[in-house]
């Protein structure tokens, strides 16, 4: 086998240690990469800033275990910053998974920023019910649709949510996502009450938030885990986002590496008269 | 927290709901049975039907603040018309919105049933995957374990007595960090390990649309990454149009374009699509192995 043809064919289980190396690497050995602020990273911060004093903020996710590596820095800077400039807000989770992994986030914060809940952020916990019929409820009656937080405790009893009634109450909604579901409240919520609406999603589902983002029916995104960075640079508070970001910087070299070595292997060995694979 | 064993002194109201909801949900899959098979599928097409026309409705129809402009100088009769549909409802309701509540209730009433008609399922076909000794019923007998073991931590530590109890907290604690989140987590992790082995494998520059395609993921992955960012960061933001030349700014161009123009006409044939597709599950003319099954 000529050299040319043993670059097409790098044997897989090589490859799966290299990317275990590059992704291992950063957690051990640490450097800093420089990170450019994107102007979608910048319109959610801008929009976080304005809320106005009183409103309530909604985190909404649908996130599992499974995106955890690009969910979580996402969901952490948003509350760092909520926290930070004291807009309670609600976690609104849209499976039993999210409904965990947000709260254990919040509450691992919380301790850090001397938070309380029921007074400075809330859990409406999961509701099994379809995504459109509960954002066109809410809308109109936050109370009589959410009914209680996830431990049970009635709406009434909490002080984050004296006085909303309905979105006109909400200030701010970020929906942190792997999932395809942000033109539901665009269509739902936005372009029926006007509210600023963020979206976070998993970076494979960036590319379709472009298009609600240059009709500014976004005020802004997080994409993916380099979005959670680019936030942690923002609040000037580098965390988690920022480092697994290296990792995620090695893995993608590692990956144009090989396709480019793969190529050059296919083009030589094409002119050399072999057969390329 | 709320306890599901002693009575909800509390909020007897609940009790009531989830008791009455309970009763109400099994008499009615029971009466259900008795339904002739003929019958079943014209049923189900009329609630869908209903189902779908109210929420259209009430999605499209003024509400109050818009109407009453209208209806009130439009004469005694939009006067009557506004009396008889829109008198004593909130400025963003309109007559179809106050049952909105009760709708969604009954809509989460009838989800909790299909969950515990999914289980019946699976047991069932996991149950005689084991006693017929089926392939791979090992496999079944670890979903027995997962969900048993599940649903008897998650329902202890939550209404059990004793539920603030370090043990069952900490059972919860290994049940759900422990297992569910890692293997979770692992089994996208897998992901990457095939992202890479089918991208040196498959990748390869074989058309003028593929040299496109490869030069723009490049650029994109790059310009979105640290790393990427590093590589021109030797070009400064002043040099005028020479900075466009930084990967960030072209990944940039790139997305909010190119992309944003791309997923726009997606979007447009993917909502005509949709609409299409919801018509024929609305009228119920759907077709197909799921539709076409007896009930």
């Amino acid at each position: 086998m000529s050299v040319f043809e043993r670059m097409q064919r790098i044997d897989r289980r090589v490859m799966y240690l290299l990317l275990v190396v590059v992704i291992a690497l950063p957690m051990f050995v640490r450097f800093r990469l420089p990170t450019a602020i994107t102007p979608e990273v910048r319109g959610v911060y801008d929009t976080v800033e304005a809320i106005p004093r009183g409103k309530l903020a909604i985190l909404s996710g649908d996130w599992g275990a499974g995106t955890l590596a690009e969910s979580l820095p996402q969901t952490e800077a948003m509350m760092r910053h909520l926290f930070r400039n004291g807009v309670p807000f609600a976690i609104l989770p849209w499976a039993p998974q999210t409904t965990t992994l947000m709260q254990n986030t919040a509450e691992r914060l919380a301790k850090e920023y001397g938070k309380v809940y029921g007074r400075d952020w809330v859990n409406w916990g999961w509701k099994a019910v379809p995504m459109v019929a509960f954002l066109k409820s809410m809308a109109k009656d936050i109370p009589g649709t959410v009914k209680e937080d996830y431990r049970g405790t009635p709406l009434s009893e909490l002080p984050a949510m004296k006085g909303v009634k309905n979105i006109d109450d909400v200030g701010f909604v970020c929906h942190i996502t792997p999932v395809g579901n942000i033109m539901l409240w665009v269509a739902f919520i936005q372009a029926v009450y006007g509210t600023p609406i963020a979206y976070a999603p998993t970076a494979v589902m960036v590319a379709q938030g472009y298009d609600p983002l240059d009709a500014k029916q976004l005020v802004g995104m997080l994409p993916g885990l380099v979005g959670g960075a680019q936030y942690e640079t923002l609040l000037n508070d580098p965390r988690s986002g920022v480092r697994w970001s290296n990792s995620l910087s090695l893995a993608e070299l590692l990956m144009i590496l090989l396709i480019v070595l793969a190529n050059v292997g296919y083009f030589a060995s094409r002119r050399a008269g072999g057969a390329g694979r | 927290m709320v306890s599901f064993w002693g009575p909800h002194t509390d909020n007897p109201e609940k009790t009531l709901f989830i008791l009455g909801a309970l009763v109400t949900g099994a008499l009615f899959i029971f009466g259900l049975t008795f339904v002739p098979r003929r019958a079943r599928k014209p049923l189900i097409a009329a609630v869908t039907f209903i189902g779908g026309l109210y929420f259209s409705l009430e999605f499209l129809i003024a509400p109050r603040s818009s109407a009453e402009p209208f209806l009130m100088s439009a004469g005694p009769l939009g006067r009557r018309v506004f009396e008889l549909l829109y008198s004593g409802l909130d400025p963003d309701q309109n007559f179809l919105s106050p049952y909105m509540q009760g709708l969604t209730n009954a809509w989460q009433v009838i989800a909790g049933f299909t969950f515990a008609l999914g289980l019946t399922n699976l047991v069932h076909i996991h149950g005689k995957n084991i006693l017929q000794a089926r392939k791979n019923w090992g496999f079944s007998v670890f979903f027995f374990v997962g969900v048993i073991t599940m649903a008897v931590i998650g329902f202890f530590q939550r209404f059990g007595p004793g539920q603030e109890s370090p043990v069952w907290q900490g059972l919860w604690l290994i049940a759900t960090d422990g297992w569910l989140f890692s293997l979770d987590a692992a089994m996208f992790s897998l992901i990457a390990f095939f992202i890479i082995s089918a991208a040196y494998r498959a990748f390869r520059i074989r058309s003028v649309e593929a040299t496109i395609m490869m030069a723009a993921a490049f650029l994109v992955m790059l310009g979105q990454v640290p790393v990427g960012i590093w590589l021109t960061s030797w070009i400064q933001p002043d040099w005028g149009p020479l900075a466009n030349l930084r990967l960030e700014n072209i990944s940039q161009w790139i997305l909010w374009k190119p992309n944003a123009a791309a997923q726009r006409g997606i979007e447009f044939g993917i909502a005509v699509g949709a609409l299409a597709m919801g018509l024929r599950i609305w009228l119920s003319l759907e077709r197909g192995s799921y539709f076409e099954k007896e009930v």
